[in-house]
């Protein structure tokens, strides 16, 4: 009889002190997670001072499970007096913080600490409401140019479709209308994103479309679920893209494809005034990498999509200009770009007023390039796709 | 395994059932993962009406998985395992049947599991203060996520075990 079900594992990072357990436990009896408890016992032992278990990864624990753990833990405290542990779940998992929260009862030193929204660390700057108009104007241009391409790379109706890191939600109501997904599933971490997103699709009568709460490093998403898979403008505000497109990868079928697109900012370009355009582009790439974020992801989508093990790798690249539609659309997302990474990124990293003014000027000779009746204004994105091997 | 999903299903207090999945218990009881497997499937089959059914099938999952994993220690001998969900306003009902041997005794165990104050029996689990149980499945069910569980006679001799679990109430 098979007595193990679930698919977890355990890791130990001695740099961190931090001990990672990650999938489904759910054992029979305590010794049917023997391998794992070695890796839990190793981590007891080597931990100095503060003991992280990191449980946010963790999709089901049985009582089985927990008990064992549970006792490993208290066993911890006893043994090693000086040893603080912390719990650390995810806000994604429903039952998690209350589950773990009973061992906050079992020792003094056991401290429970919810994760949250650090995930993208960028991501806090453009989830104020303010921002939705902007967001809605962007997925309008970029869609122009996404939508012929989404073809070529292979998105066709009927298929399972998953829009992770789905913001409020707009894109995935224009699969839904174009491509006629026999399956929608779109992901945010944002709840706030999330309900807006619910909420416009209660009002246009667009149903079928999953929206869900979650972690897109450690999706809630059975393996080999999706035959496409869209990740958009997110890779480049992951500190560790890798770990994103891991993710990807496992949720995609064997013969299925992840798309993704991202920007090299620096390359934002437009005419008159390209000087002062280019500087300040290229400051925000400067910006943006301060925080950990890559916006100059863009041209790196073939070699991040090799690594992470797809095949058959497309790319290609689109330019939103002032021309696509109507000049105004194009400025008001220079606008607000302005006063996000001008008015709130610069100020948080410190920046002095002079440089915060030069800052400003390249972001509006960009709108002056977009109105400006004979002016051109760019915004580059690339756009790539592999395929999962059969 | 018969799979069901009839309105016109009832579960043993006359709800209409949403789904209803019998197998053969000793079919199930010979692989220890079919208790992963039933859970997911049945919370996945459940969730597909709901505003975030990725989170609530996972939650739903932990829930049913605890009263699967119970009957697969405790069930014996011959005959079918049918596990019936029902939803009444935002509280799941899951009606688990099954083969057990001493029947009322088991009930009359489970009136006292049940009808103890959760917490601090809950605690002294974790603290190793008793031996593993297999009741400690429905000490976290009520424990982690506020299940009412009451237990009784079914049809052909089977123990049935109903929980009521706030799912809606837990995601959120």
């Amino acid at each position: 009889m098979k007595r193990v079900a679930g698919s977890g594992s355990a890791a130990y990072d001695n740099g961190a002190n931090e001990l990672l357990l990650t999938g489904t436990l759910r054992p029979h009896d305590p010794g049917d997670l023997n391998e794992i408890l070695v890796v839990v016992e190793h981590g007891i032992a080597s931990a100095r001072g503060t003991f992280y278990v990191n449980v946010k990864r963790l999709v089901h624990i049985n009582t089985t499970a927990y008990r064992t753990l549970a006792a490993r833990i208290l066993y911890a405290c006893q043994s090693k007096p000086d040893l603080r542990v912390v719990i650390v779940t995810s806000s994604v998992v429903a039952w998690s913080a209350r589950l773990f929260s009973h061992l906050v009862g079992l020792h003094e030193n056991i401290s429970l600490k919810v994760y949250d929204s650090a995930f993208y660390p960028g991501q806090t700057f453009v989830e104020n409401e303010s921002f939705i108009p902007i967001l809605r104007t962007q997925t309008k241009m970029t869609w122009r140019h996404e939508q012929p391409i989404l073809a070529r790379h292979g998105l066709v109706p009927g298929l399972a479709v998953a829009d992770i890191c789905c913001g409020i939600g707009d894109f995935a109501v224009l699969l839904k209308k174009e491509f006629r997904p026999s399956r929608l599933v779109a992901l945010d971490h944002s709840a706030a994103s999330l309900a807006y997103a619910r909420r416009v699709v209660a009002e246009i009568g667009v149903q079928g479309i999953e929206y869900t709460y979650g972690d897109a490093s450690q999706m809630l998403l059975e393996d080999n679920s999706f035959d496409f898979v869209t990740c958009r403008h997110s890779l480049q505000i992951f500190d560790r893209p890798e770990v994103l497109l891991k993710e990807l990868f496992r949720i995609c079928k064997p013969g299925g494809r992840v798309y993704i697109t991202n920007e090299k900012n620096s390359h934002c370009l437009g005419e008159p005034r390209s000087e002062s355009i280019q500087w300040t582009y290229t400051e925000v790439a400067k910006l943006f990498a301060f925080f950990d974020m890559d916006v100059e992801m863009g041209p790196k989508g073939i070699r991040l999509l090799a690594n992470a093990g797809f095949d058959q790798i497309q790319m290609e690249t689109f330019m939103v200009t002032n021309h696509d539609g109507d000049p105004q659309d194009f400025a008001d997302v220079i606008s607000a770009w302005e006063n996000v990474y001008a008015g709130e990124m610069a100020v948080k990293r410190g920046d002095d007023p002079e440089f915060i003014d030069r800052f400003r000027k390249g972001f509006q000779d960009h709108m002056f390039a977009a109105l400006h009746r004979s002016g051109y204004a760019g915004w580059p994105i690339w756009a790539a796709s592999g395929r999962k091997p059969l | 395994m018969n799979l069901k999903s009839s309105s016109s299903d009832e579960t043993p207090d006359g709800v209409a059932a949403m789904l209803a999945v019998e197998m053969d218990f000793a079919m199930f009881s010979s692989d220890w993962a079919n208790c992963d497997r039933l859970s997911d499937y049945v919370a996945a089959m459940i969730s597909r009406d709901q505003s975030d059914p990725v989170r609530y099938a996972n939650v739903l999952s932990s829930a049913v998985n605890e009263l699967l994993e119970y009957s697969f220690r405790i069930g014996t001998g011959g005959g079918r395992l049918l596990c019936e969900v029902s939803r009444i306003g935002e509280i799941d009902r899951v009606a688990l049947s099954f083969p057990v041997e001493a029947r009322s005794r088991v009930i009359s165990q489970l009136d006292a599991i049940v009808s103890v104050d959760v917490a601090p029996r809950y605690l002294e689990m974790l603290h190793g203060y008793h031996a593993a149980e297999p009741e400690d499945s429905l000490l976290g069910l009520k424990a982690n996520f506020d299940a009412s569980i009451t237990a009784g006679k079914g049809l052909d001799d089977l123990l049935t075990i109903v929980a009521d679990i706030p799912t809606q109430g837990l995601i959120n």
